[in-house]
């Protein structure tokens, strides 16, 4: 399910490629196959384009089969005769024939280069989501209940965990689209429909306008390997999804919410989970801004402790109501379940599989998600391979701060390692008391389970670096950012301090023993440490 | 932050001075700022733990009274 689209892409290529060094030499000899072989190509790509509602691309296609077969008869006319004859060969015939055959492919090639970009730009969506998605008065409305979440806001400040906040730009992307739909808003709407009481239909600016909501929210791909980053943590705004039914009306009977994008892709979900206090929301934006054109806009369904292949709809322009019995959406009739809640994950962040690091203070760090039932622990342990005791104790983790039921958590240790080779491995328990089971199972068909280990090697170099040894204040600030975080970030300080505001009025002389750390400008008429 | 002050007893500092001192995040981040924005001159010493215990930064050379810098008396988890 999840990253397929460039071996889709270079497969259909690769294919049609050999498809065509079929037909091509069968064609020289009886045209009228290279002529059936066109019209099936075409009659594919239009049936595939008659899915995509968003562009006009039966157009294209329709030209792309009539030229594509001309070339084929150019390139057949300008081949050289595969056949012997009776009459001896004209000197430089073949020679001639041959350039001409080439020249052909060239100006076919150039050609075809030339008319995917124009057509491109022609036949391509005339909308610029950016221009949109900037005109968008912001905010649109003010939030109830915002949460304390800063755009931006990283938590536990350790080399190579993960932020709290996922920004928009590493958020994950999985859809089915191959290219990302750029939706008109002047002519986009949403709609509730199906087994409700009063349908109804909104336009841009009336959703936008009803967008109260905030909540952060962990969504997972179903296709998340153990340890693998197909998740994200984000402050999504939206339009509560519990008021939109209400408004609706759900009969009873009811028992499937349907997302439909606007290029017809759908997910479906119990309609019972809306009424488990969850806040599921038709989104609007997240991280503070309109969704970007990758993650949706306009607007995106977000429903906190469901895999995204269930719920998460982008491009969303209706809802419909129905019940489970008499609808699949899309990825169901491939073996996935209809019944996708997130299980429980932790994933180490700060070390890579195989790498080697220093003996001594080492942070261990990542995160770990449990749908809606949050993360209360998250333990490690490092095994020894060799020659060690069989299985150490678990070492539980320093939990970072849980902005929401539905988001993951940061996680840390600091371990001081010893020389050898270790295993580490992590497991996390949700808010319900359960711990993630050890059992691997692949994605399919309704998420993965296991524990994420990697294997470390524990070297004989020092581990975290004295910063008052080091001459660039920006590692040197590094290295003391690290030290402070690993061992008092769990403690609160109070501070008696002594500020110097400015120092020379205030008599305060450089203090003695202060390491220097220059930038590289020269200090003039100071007395020096 | 439980007191700050002028080093030599100078006026109290005023509520929103304070605020951005309030924690040792906040001291690392004065620093940062230092160096982002290319203080001339910067004198740091960090605490054992990682903490910064001194500072003293001077933003520009051909600036008097320009200069900031702080000292951390006490330390105590609360």
């Amino acid at each position: 399910m999840a990253r397929s689209k460039p071996f889709l892409l270079a497969s259909v290529t690769l294919i049609s490629l050999a498809l065509g060094a079929v037909i091509g030499p069968v064609a020289g000899r009886w045209g009228w196959v290279g002529a059936i072989g066109f019209a099936v190509f075409a009659a594919i790509g239009a049936c595939a384009a008659a899915r995509e509602l968003l562009t006009d691309f039966q157009i294209a296609v329709f030209i792309a089969g009539i030229a594509g077969y001309i070339t084929l008869q150019l390139l057949l006319e300008a081949a050289p005769p595969r056949t012997a004859t009776v009459a001896p060969p004209t000197p430089g015939r073949g020679v001639a024939n041959r350039r001409k055959s080439l020249g052909v492919a060239d100006a076919a090639g150039g050609g075809a280069a030339l008319a995917a970009f124009t057509g491109r730009e022609i036949l391509g969506p005339a909308v610029d989501v950016e221009v949109q998605r900037k005109a968008v008065l912001w905010p649109p409305v003010e939030i109830d209940n915002a949460p304390n979440v800063e755009v931006g806001m990283n938590g536990f400040d350790i080399d190579g965990l993960s932020p709290l906040i996922t920004p928009n730009k590493d958020f994950y992307r999985i859809d089915t689209a191959l290219v990302v739909p750029q939706v008109d808003t002047a002519d986009w709407s949403f709609s509730i429909k199906g087994m409700v009481d009063e349908p109804f239909e909104l336009t841009f600016d009336e959703l936008f306008a009803m967008a109260t909501l905030e909540e952060v929210v962990t969504l997972a791909c179903v296709s998340n390997e153990v340890g693998d980053n197909l998740v994200g943590n984000t402050s999504w705004q939206g339009v509560p999804l519990a008021s939109l039914l209400e408004r609706a009306g759900v009969q009873s009977g009811a028992t499937h919410i349907v997302g439909r994008s606007v290029d017809n892709f759908t997910t479906g979900f119990p309609t019972q989970v809306t009424l488990d206090g969850r806040l599921a929301m038709v989104a609007i934006a997240m991280n503070g801004e309109p969704l970007p054109a990758a993650h949706g806009f306009p607007a995106r369904l977000v429903v906190p402790g469901l895999y995204g292949y269930v719920s998460a709809t982008k491009w969303l322009k209706e809802i419909e109501l129905r019940t489970l019995e008499n609808f699949d959406a899309d990825w169901i009739p491939r073996g996935w379940s209809k019944r996708a809640p997130i299980k429980t994950q932790s994933r180490i962040d700060t070390r890579r599989n195989g790498r080697q690091i220093d003996r001594g203070s080492n942070a261990i760090g990542g995160v770990a998600w449990g749908g809606i039932r949050s993360i209360e622990k998250v333990e490690v342990r490092m095994t020894l391979k060799a020659d060690g005791p069989p299985e150490p104790e678990w070492i539980e983790a320093n939990l970072g701060e849980k902005l929401s039921p539905s988001t993951w958590r940061q996680w840390f240790v600091v371990w001081n390692a010893q020389p050898g080779n270790y295993r580490v491995e992590v497991r996390a328990t949700d808010g319900e008391g359960a711990t993630q089971t050890d059992v691997r199972q692949a994605p399919a068909h309704n998420g993965p389970t296991g524990h994420h280990s990697i294997n470390v090697s524990v070297g004989d170099g020092e581990g975290l670096a004295d910063p008052n040894a080091l001459s660039d204040p920006r590692e040197a600030l590094k290295a003391a950012r690290a030290l402070w975080m690993i061992r008092h970030a769990e403690l609160r300080y109070a501070l008696q301090l002594a500020l110097f505001l400015p120092a020379r009025r205030a008599g305060f002389r450089r203090p003695r023993g202060a390491r220097r750390h220059g930038s590289g400008r020269a200090v003039h008429g100071r007395a020096s440490a | 932050m439980v007191a700050a002050g002028q080093y030599t007893g100078g006026p109290a500092l005023e509520a929103d001075q304070l605020a951005e001192y309030v924690i040792v995040d906040g001291l690392f981040d004065f620093i940062e700022e230092a160096i982002d924005g290319s203080a001339a001159a910067l004198n740091i010493t960090y605490d054992p733990s990682g903490y910064p215990a001194e500072a003293w930064i001077d933003y520009e050379v051909r600036l008097s009274d320009e200069e900031r810098g702080f000292q951390i008396r006490t330390l105590s988890p609360v």
